[in-house]
């Protein structure tokens, strides 16, 4: 450690004159509390010495006084070593002891800034003050600071003792250092030759969200993230580059901290610990990952000791949530008016007496809205704390999260508990260890609001809609039949019987317990060995375990677990819940090799190699049961031992147990070159071999291989006069990379044995059911992986010293042999089997602009702006096969009609996009002039005008179709593409602000071009159910068709349309959406000085706070039920709340 | 140097233990080839082949394309529950394609267990029982397949590849039957010297060698019959028909039930009548998966447990009863239906006279076991009543017609549908009978006519008149005759208490291409080698 004299503030004060040297030395002792060490012999040499000082610092003394000596001086701990002036050393360049404080713009000491002396070994590091010294520095010597994300600084000493250095951030971003993950190992962004985004972490850790991939929305080009709902505790889905596959997923591999998790347990990632996210987009970039990294690569690198004194930081921020589009139904004037339209025998007896005339004297009456109960004002809080630090062999860091979030909808709600710990060991100089540890839990409580079914192992009830079902179709009034407490409290109106599918969703959630803890905990251990300099060595080992247990408890008071009614059928399963554990652990040991070295001054080559072998195992046990008595219920889950064992009506068991497990490893081998000269030609190759066992001995293999150019054209000679580009880069690649998204033992054939929803066994002698063998899954011995191969064009220009900047990458991948569930003629025995067949292609456009807009003294704006084209195409399917529609039953819950539940609304065609909406074309009402006037009153279809074949006959103002092939009827034949599911560009813009203390983020995200099919339409918007009565239905029905309303598009009333998906209800799901503003104050360092604190920044955050779209639904950033082949479906989607949070954000 | 062969050495070693490291096995399935060791795991295996006769979707289970989907759609009923019941259906047809692969799934599986059997070490008594039992299902769901479909794929192996090419052509449906005769003879074979009979078990929802021999009777008869195209499969047929007819007929173990609407009351409280009712399909249950729906469907309005309540008897089949035929007429024509859903016995009933308006009175789901007034405890729409499949009172039918067929309206032809007559009327089958007795010398088209509607009076709403009029040839002039009728005869207004109309224009559609259904789209698409049926 070097020791500055300075430092102490040791003031001399002497007055000599002829003075021996050595007495001159024995002076100086006394007055500092340094000692001088020589050789007697250089004393012999010395000239005596004059000085006067008068409170001088000890080094000017110094520096005086040995001016014309023939020797000099090194300070040494608290010793000065005096040393002889080799004979080289001109005696007219004297060197000096430099020594000085390096801080940020903000007059903040930078410690552990590289302080060297430019063309030479010597170098030094600050201190925790930012503080270095430097005791020979020869006049005209360079002096370089340097620190990572900081701009290099080059000083001239100039004998001068002190040297105080600024340094800036890389406000112009020059890309020098920026470090970009690419998969086991990193490389300097200039060198880089694939296709890689880095994700703003700084911008992204401003959004107030609980999951990391959320916040990814509009930060990337090329990452398309779709929400499924605003659910607390739901994942979002993200698809790199277009989907690759149909019926398989299509989700990208995520890799934590060298850790490869398909299914990223990514809710137990606290994103204060990330310290980048690097997207891997192209082939050259992903084919390291070989078998896995077709659907793209996500890198997540989280943050570790950094050198030097503690730093502690803490960030809490509270904020309230808010329901910012419920659903308007219709009053209660409107509502009536409706109920005595469409079944005024019974209705008018209910709705109207002498008091209540007609609909009109609803006008003042109040609309009963259990909207009003069901949401509420939600609350998200949340603590970060972590302490890093370490010295030159340790580094480590601790940190800790809490959150708790409790839903817009009561009994929802999400609280998560992490924390981590990372340790980096130097050994020697040759040898690093390191441990990277996390744990997570977190509880997602409350209903999964968009699919209501009871939890594993138990039936569902046709025709129950849910919660919010529930709440929007609850009616308004009782009418005069009784008092308004009555149907607001009552758990069935008291028009419905109990089975109704109408339930008060108010006693319904908040009489179940239903919860998902999920407990993860993730380890990752590496030694590294430099077996020679340009050789290193590296291992790694990891284990994770992901266990989650669901919890479901419904008592007498809820829809599921409501009273069987003596005497007869039971439709309800009593009072009943259940248990389910559902594990995964994953162990993976990888080991590479890394050759890096600078050949003959231009040839740079860097070479991996290296072998992985990955396990992971799974489980899932579990058991449910109905029918408890309610006498038990007040035990809860407690009493799930306490049904009875047998139903007497059917000798079907109460209870049902589910428990399975499987395995699956890979073992892989993988090499990479990389290559680049004069840093202006970079090559990359890569190669790798995985072994998977999830496909029959004969193809387990797998052999992947990708190829990257780059030319740097800046560094050409003839871009030299060119000063206002700073960077040109032309990146082009070719690979081919793979994917194995199948079952665990999708090769091979499965039996399947009676369960309580296969009864495929039979029965004699009316003895209990026997079991039966069928087959689950015919197995596919020759399955394969299936194969992305993509070429990819990227261009990275920069202009002005960096302050504009743009990429632009241009790629085109085409899929081979996709796994795909196909169909297949079912005289084999299935309808489906898993096959490599048939081939998809996405090619697409993405842009990404960053500038420096003003950059002034005290005011910044700075702006990144992305924009991402991807067209897809099914190129072909199974032999034969025109197109590909979902399997019936993925779609479910369109109000009561069941017969929703076995069609598809979307169709996947070949030549065409996947994932389109599929239905009948909206035409229009019936008119009056579409039908002849019969002599008793009534209308007939004139002849030749399309109707429903399988409806009654239509009226004037009902719903009509396209008869798209012209037979006169309405029905699946006229089916046709009614809506696009996937966008035709998606991307984001941000704007970072900063002026003096204050910053503001203000992000902008859209989509453009996609539908959305808008399902709660379907159900209260004119719904095709044919008895509506006591149902409220939307407010847009007051509107409807009537004779005096004919210029109407909305159908005169319920069941007058054709049963079945159709364009009316697909809406243009384009939106801009401001997600996220962030204001944010830093107090200013002379104030945090007193109180001995880094900085303070205190800041105001609003998420979703305003979107422009002409999407009439909640919100159209939704998308439940995802598969690739059905995007854009909204129905009882949980709504996306706006978020607005307070925060701290405080380092010591 | 020496460090890099020790990494070449590592990797030697990875790579050897590499195989081990991927050679999974599945922790949680078993695969076929462990599978079909024991007589447990064969009987398992037959099970599911049993299943797709009361799986949804399927045959018999709900909501039972043989009986009431496609099968009521005949002149004996009218329906409008499904689209189907108005023969508003065609190639994209959901259930058309279910029944289609729903039995060649159980022929896949079938397939697999016959495949696998002969290595079994087990008894071979009872691999014989099992065989027997796997061969004539085998047999049977081929024998649906050609009556619905005409030419069909004949797979016999077990399937051994689900890529490339999978198409298959459809075979002559004389080389399928050849294939059915064939299965089943063997069938016959084994149970036989198993001893395996319906007598010995006790109950019927088992393959037993007189279930064999009786449908092997039924095959027979179709083949004979001359169907749509008017040329029988095979003519000569009849003396089988008759010859299986008899071992059944002239066993003492068979009889009829002295009183006919006790076969129906005992299969709603399943129990079992062995000597008339030979086999049953064995729904079980309350759910949609296994258990039976036709007594819903085919049920008096507000019946106790639910009754879909707009299903009818034809006005045809109303008045083809004679006054002795009362017993057969009151128990299928009931002449009510319940003003609400009974709780006890003495239920209050809307009577019902016009023909048209007669709902099916076969099913009476009072006599169910668990009917509230009968102690029980409250009936389902689904429920366990089994369907028969194959009753004496057929086997005498079927025998009739085949001797009338060969060798004219002989003696033996008459004892047989007087049989069933005298049956009817409650009096010895045995002995002649005047007032219920067929008139004596008809000529042999003359009783055939009688035959037909005999075995309207008998079997109707038992899933039996579609695919006799089908086998006849009938199938479509008889659907355009009734529709005439109706024209004629249906009442100008509804009747009095009336609440829900049969539907007059059910069958307005039928056209010759309803003999078969339709090849199903899908299958069209993925079997290139296939090809649809006339008119379709």
């Amino acid at each position: 450690m070097q020791v500055s004299a300075s430092s102490h503030g040791q003031n001399i004060t002497l007055n000599l004159k002829n003075v021996p040297f050595e007495k001159f030395l024995d002076r100086l002792e006394q007055q500092s509390k340094y000692h001088f060490l020589y050789d007697n012999d250089l004393m012999s040499k010395a000239n005596p010495v004059t000085l006067k000082a008068n409170g001088l610092p000890l080094e000017k003394v110094l520096a005086q006084s040995f001016m014309n000596q023939p020797f000099t001086y090194v300070f040494k701990e608290n010793n000065v070593i005096i040393t002889r002036i080799s004979e080289s050393t001109n005696i007219n360049t004297p060197f000096a002891a430099v020594s000085g404080i390096v801080t940020d713009d903000k007059k903040n000491p930078l410690p552990g800034v590289n302080v060297r002396i430019k063309d030479t070994q010597i170098r030094t590091t600050t201190n925790n003050q930012g503080r270095y010294n430097l005791p020979d520095v020869k006049n005209g010597a360079i002096l370089q600071f340097s620190f990572v994300g900081y701009e290099l600084k080059e000083v001239t000493a100039n004998g001068q003792n002190t040297i105080n250095v600024v340094l800036s951030l890389f406000e112009d971003k020059l890309n020098e250092v920026s470090i970009v993950a690419v998969g086991y190992g990193t490389v300097n962004r200039k060198d880089l030759t694939g296709s890689v985004g880095s994700v703003n972490m700084t911008d992204i850790k401003k959004a107030p969200v609980i999951n990391v991939l959320d916040g990814l929305a509009g930060r990337v080009a090329g990452v398309q993230v779709n929400s499924i709902d605003g659910q607390p505790g739901s994942i979002a889905n993200i698809t790199i580059r277009g989907s690759n596959s149909l019926t398989q997923s299509s989700a990208p591999l995520y890799v934590v901290d060298g850790f490869p998790l398909e299914d990223a347990a990514v809710n137990s990632i606290n994103q204060a610990d990330i310290e980048t996210i690097d997207i891997l987009k192209d082939a050259s970039s992903t084919a390291i990952y070989g078998a896995r990294g077709a659907n793209g690569v996500v890198v997540i690198t989280t943050k570790k000791g950094v050198k030097g004194a503690p730093i502690v930081t803490f960030n809490s921020y509270y904020g309230l949530q808010k329901n910012l589009n419920r659903m308007e139904m219709m009053n209660t004037r409107d509502y009536v008016a409706y109920q005595l339209q469409v079944n005024p025998g019974q209705n008018t007896t209910i709705y109207l007496n002498s008091a209540f005339p007609n609909a009109d004297a609803y006008k003042d009456v109040p609309a009963i809205n259990l909207q009003d109960q069901l949401f509420q004002t939600g609350i998200i809080q949340n603590n970060d704390i972590s302490i890093r630090g370490g010295n030159e062999n340790t580094l480590y860091s601790i940190s800790g999260n809490y959150i708790d979030q409790k839903g817009i909808i009561i009994t929802s709600g999400f609280k998560r508990y992490q924390g981590r710990i990372t340790l980096d060991q130097k050994i020697n100089n040759k040898f690093k260890v390191g441990v990277n540890a996390n744990y997570g839990y977190s509880v997602a409580s409350g209903t999964t609001i968009n699919n209501p079914g009871v939890a594993t192992g138990l039936s569902t009830t046709n025709g129950s809609a849910g919660v919010l079902y529930s709440a929007w179709a609850w009616r308004p009034t009782l009418g005069v039949t009784g008092t308004p407490d009555l149907l607001e409290e009552s758990e069935v109106d008291p028009a419905f019987s109990l089975n109704s599918n109408i339930y008060n969703p108010i006693t319904d959630i908040q009489n179940q317990q239903r919860k998902t803890a999920t407990t993860n905990l993730f380890v990752n251990g590496y030694l590294e060995y430099k077996i020679l300099p340009y050789l290193t060595f590296k291992s790694t080992a990891g284990i994770t375990t992901n266990n989650s247990k669901t919890d479901a408890f419904y008592n007498s008071k809820t829809y599921y677990g409501k009273s069987i009614i003596p005497g007869r059928t039971a439709t309800g399963n009593g009072v009943s819940g259940s248990i389910n554990n559902s594990g995964s652990t994953s162990f993976s040991n990888e080991n590479t090799l890394t050759y890096d070295k600078l050949i003959k001054k231009y040839h740079k080559i860097t070479v991996l190699a290296g072998a992985s072998i990955l396990q992971s195992k799974t489980n899932n046990y579990g058991f449910s049961t109905t029918h408890i008595p309610n006498d038990f219920e007040d035990l809860g889950l407690n009493s799930l031992n306490l049904a009875p064992t047998l139903w007497s009506t059917t000798g079907a068991s109460y209870t049902v147990n589910a428990a399975n497990s499987s395995i699956s490893t890979l073992a892989s081998f993988l090499g990479r070159v990389n290559y680049s000269y004069k840093s202006r030609y970079l090559f990359t190759g890569n190669f790798r071999a995985d072994g998977s066992s999830k496909f029959s001995s004969g193809n387990r293999w797998g052999y992947f291989s990708a190829g990257a150019l780059a030319w740097r054209i800046i560094n050409e000679d003839f871009m030299k006069p060119i000063n206002f580009i700073s960077d040109a880069k032309l990146r082009t690649g070719y690979g081919v990379t793979g994917n194995n998204r199948v079952g665990d033992f999708a090769y091979l054939p499965a039996l399947a044995f009676a369960s309580p929803t296969n009864l495929a066994g039979y029965t004699y002698n009316n003895q209990a059911f026997g079991s039966g063998a069928v087959i689950g899954s015919i197995g596919n011995p020759s399955l394969q992986w299936e194969k992305t191969a993509m070429t990819s064009i990227g261009l990275d220009l920069g202009f002005f010293k960096q302050r504009i900047q743009l990429t632009a990458d241009w790629y085109k991948k085409i899929t081979n042999d996709l796994l795909l569930n196909a169909n297949v003629p079912t005289t084999t025995g299935v309808a489906t089997a898993i096959q490599n067949v048939g081939k998809m292609q996405n090619d697409g456009l993405e842009f990404t602009l960053t500038t420096v807009n003003v950059k002034s003294k005290d005011f910044i704006w700075e702006s990144s702006f992305n924009i991402n084209f991807n067209r897809n195409k099914l190129v072909s399917l199974t032999d034969g096969a025109s197109f590909l529609t979902l399997p019936s039953g993925t779609i479910t819950g369109i109000g009561s009609q069941n017969s929703y539940n076995s069609m598809s609304p979307y169709i996947s065609i070949v030549g065409k996009p996947v994932g389109q909406m599929y239905g009948v074309i909206f035409d229009g009402l019936y008119q009056y002039s579409d039908f002849d006037k019969m002599a008793n009153g009534t209308f007939k279809l004139k002849p030749g005008i399309p109707y429903y074949s399988t409806a009654a006959t239509p009226q004037p103002g009902w719903a009509k179709y396209k008869d798209i092939n012209n037979d006169g009827i309405i029905n699946n034949l006229d089916w046709t593409i009614i809506g696009r599911g996937l966008p035709i560009h998606t991307g984001g813009f941000s704007n970072n602000f900063t002026y003096k203390g204050f910053d503001l983020n203000v992000f902008f995200q859209w989509s453009y071009g996609n539908d959305l099919l808008n399902g709660n339409r379907m159900v209260f918007e004119a719904p095709g159910d044919s008895n509506p009565s006591h149902i409220n239905l939307m407010a847009t029905m007051a509107d409807r068709w009537s004779p005096t309303n004919q210029g109407s598009n909305i159908p005169v009333g319920s069941g007058t349309n054709y049963l079945g998906y159709n364009s009316r209800v697909i809406e243009d799901g384009s939106f801009l959406r401001l997600k996220t503003v962030s204001l944010g104050y830093n107090l200013p360092s002379s104030l945090l000085k007193t109180i001995k604190v880094r900085s303070i920044r205190a800041y105001a955050t609003a998420q979703n706070l305003y979107t422009w779209t002409k999407y009439s639904g909640q919100d159209p950033d939704v998308s439940v039920k995802r598969t690739v082949q059905s995007p854009g479906f909204d129905l009882y989607a949980y709504p996306m709340p706006r978020t607005v949070v307070f925060g701290l954000n405080v380092t010591f | 140097m020496k460090r890099i062969y020790l990494i070449l050495f590592v990797i030697v070693v990875g790579l050897t233990s590499c195989k081990k490291f991927l050679d999974t096995e599945p922790t949680s399935f078993i695969t076929p080839t462990n599978f079909y060791k024991t007589q447990d795991q064969l009987q398992t295996a037959l099970n599911s082949v049993y299943n797709t006769l009361i799986n949804g979707e399927a045959l018999y289970g709900p909501p039972s394309c043989m009986f009431y989907k496609f099968g009521f759609t005949s002149d004996e009923s009218i329906a409008t529950q499904y689209p189907e019941t108005q023969l508003n259906y065609d190639a994209g047809n959901n259930t058309v394609r279910g029944m289609w692969s729903s039995m060649y799934g159980a022929i896949y599986r079938d397939n697999l267990l016959l495949a696998n059997i002969d290595a079994a070490q087990i008894d071979a008594k009872q691999k014989n029982i099992i065989k027997g039992q796997a061969l004539f299902l085998r047999g049977y769901y081929y024998y649906i397949l050609t009556i619905c479909f005409g030419d069909v794929p004949l797979i016999t192996e077990p399937t051994s590849s689900v890529t490339g090419d999978l198409s298959i052509a459809r075979t002559p449906k004389k080389q399928v039957y050849d294939q059915i005769l064939s299965d089943m003879k063997t069938a016959e074979s084994l149970l036989a010297s198993a001893n395996y009979t319906v007598k010995s078990l006790g109950y019927a929802e088992a393959v037993t060698v007189d279930a064999v021999r009786g449908i092997l009777a039924k095959v027979c008869l179709t083949m004979a019959s001359p169907g749509a195209s008017g040329t029988p499969v095979d003519a000569t047929k009849y003396q089988d028909v008759v010859d299986y007819a008899n071992k059944l007929l002239t066993s003492p173990d068979f009889a009829l039930n002295p009183d006919y609407k006790q076969i129906f009351k005992n299969l709603l409280q399943d129990k079992y009548d062995v000597k008339e009712s030979i086999w049953e399909a064995g729904l079980y249950g309350t759910t949609f998966s296994g258990g039976s729906s036709f007594t819903f469907y085919a049920s008096i309005r507000n019946s106790p447990g639910g009754s879909g309540g707009n299903s009818f008897g034809s006005k045809k089949l109303f008045d083809s009863y004679a006054k002795w035929d009362s017993v057969r007429f009151n128990w299928n024509c009931p002449g009510f239906f319940y003003t609400t859903t009974p709780t006890t016995f003495t239920a209050t009933m809307t009577p019902v006279t016009n023909g048209w308006y007669n709902q099916p009175g076969k099913w009476r789901r009072i006599y169910e076991s668990n009917f509230v007034g009968a102690g029980g405890t409250g009936q389902s729409s689904y429920n366990g009543c089994n369907m028969p499949l194959l009753r004496l009172a057929d086997v005498y039918l079927m025998k009739a017609e085949a001797e009338n067929q060969l060798n004219g309206p002989n003696q033996a032809a008459y004892d047989a549908i007087n049989a069933v007559r005298r049956r009817a009327f409650k009096v010895p089958t045995n002995t002649p009978n005047a007032v219920c007795d067929l008139l004596p010398g008809l000529s042999k088209g003359a009783f055939q006519d009688s035959l037909k509607v005999e075995r309207m009076r008998e079997l109707c709403f038992e899933g039996s008149r579609r695919w006799d009029e089908v086998r006849w040839g009938t199938y479509v002039d008889d659907l355009k005759n009734l529709v005439t009728f109706a024209n004629a005869t249906f009442p100008a207004s509804t009747p009095a208490g009336q609440s829900v109309n049969p539907t007059r224009t059910a069958y307005l559609a039928i056209s010759p291409k309803h003999f078969l259904f339709p090849i199903p789209n899908l299958e069209l698409q993925l079997n290139k080698k296939l090809t649809q049926n006339p008119g379709w």
